[in-house]
């Protein structure tokens, strides 16, 4: 499928891109549905690509030693992830599975290194896009966290339910 | 500080030491130095945070004060160290205070400079990000490990939610 640099505009914090930096970032991604349940990264393992959300939700996942699935994350439209370990380059520190039909956007690790080397105007406000996506989604992982600590059982619950891991590994990857 | 004398300690400065003469110059034209006598704030928790800061000497103790009124020592960082970075690049108030443990200098680079200094692609600003990503990356391996054992904790802790929720889910027929 092809990607309307206009259209990435609109999903993502890439208003600080001009028209050129976006149609030289369009070119470097693919783009895909992915089925619900289906994992598009499996954790530890070596980082290849990174994406981008258009449509759909997926959770950050990791399996416990009891075989429930966890979510560390839900994550939406306009997300980016998979680029923590294009950037530390250590292997994946979860699982991404997709809640419903996900829209996605896919950047190769290939592409990514050729597109910070070419251009450093380009890098650096890429850099600002990811690192002002992290310090927000950190903050988000703390309030997360004390979600999880203090929510009442009934809501627990149901925040379990509605992120898919009651059916944990017995939905279809 | 002039620009005169903060040019040879900004080269002397790992983060910035690959940056060519003109880089530098025009760095050291957005940024100032500041001195800190012990015990001062170089920032306080909740304030919107404005600038970033580069030690380059002496240390900086990170605090935080806990609604209950106790005081957690987050980290002390030293010479070389950056601070303030996160405020800047995704505004909102600060989370910690920053406070100078000795006398300290440290080099201050303001927002307004800063968005500046990313839009053009300026190498200080490209090493600021890069060390603030890699440190990012580093935080949230961690914050994954700390969601995971506090879900697992939580679990562990009977009854587990798939036997709160089996009842509801025969009720509702599905």
């Amino acid at each position: 499928m092809a990607i309307d640099p206009q259209a990435l505009g609109a999903v993502i914090d890439f208003s600080v891109f001009d028209h050129r930096e976006l149609a030289a970032l369009s070119e470097c991604f693919d783009r895909y549905l992915v089925d619900p349940g289906e994992r598009v990264i499996e954790r530890s393992s070596t980082p290849d690509r990174f994406f981008v959300i258009l449509s759909g939700r997926m959770a950050v996942v990791r399996t416990l030693p009891g075989g429930d699935d966890v979510s560390l994350a839900v994550l939406q439209s306009g997300d980016i992830f998979g680029h923590l370990a294009l950037l530390d380059g250590q292997d994946r520190s979860a699982s991404v599975r997709a809640l419903d039909t996900a829209d996605v956007l896919v950047m190769e690790k290939t592409h990514f290194d050729q597109l910070i080397q070419t251009d450093s105007r380009l890098a650096t406000r890429f850099m600002h896009v990811l690192s002002r996506d992290l310090t927000r989604r950190l903050r988000q992982a703390n309030l997360r966290l004390t979600d999880i600590a203090t929510l009442p059982n009934s809501a627990f619950v149901a925040m379990c339910h509605l992120e898919g891991l009651l059916s944990g590994n017995k939905e279809e990857g | 500080m002039n620009a005169e004398t903060l040019l040879p300690i900004l080269r002397e400065l790992p983060i910035f030491a690959s940056l060519e003469d003109e880089d530098a110059i025009a760095l050291v034209e957005r940024c100032r130095a500041a001195r800190f006598d012990a015990g001062a704030a170089l920032f306080g928790q909740g304030e919107y945070g404005e600038s970033i800061f580069l030690i380059l000497s002496g240390s900086v103790r990170i605090v935080c004060d806990a609604p209950d009124g106790v005081r957690i020592e987050v980290a002390t960082l030293s010479d070389g160290d950056l601070l303030g970075e996160m405020a800047i690049i995704d505004p909102a108030p600060r989370a910690a205070s920053a406070i100078a443990s000795e006398e300290t200098t440290a080099l201050i680079i303001n927002r307004l400079n800063f968005e500046q200094l990313t839009s053009v692609g300026h190498p200080a600003a490209a090493q600021i990000l890069r060390r603030t990503l890699t440190l990012l990356a580093q935080r949230f391996r961690e914050m994954d490990d700390r969601i995971e054992s506090v879900f697992a904790a939580r679990l562990n802790s009977s009854p587990h939610p798939r036997e709160l929720w089996a009842p509801l889910t025969t009720k509702n027929g599905d």
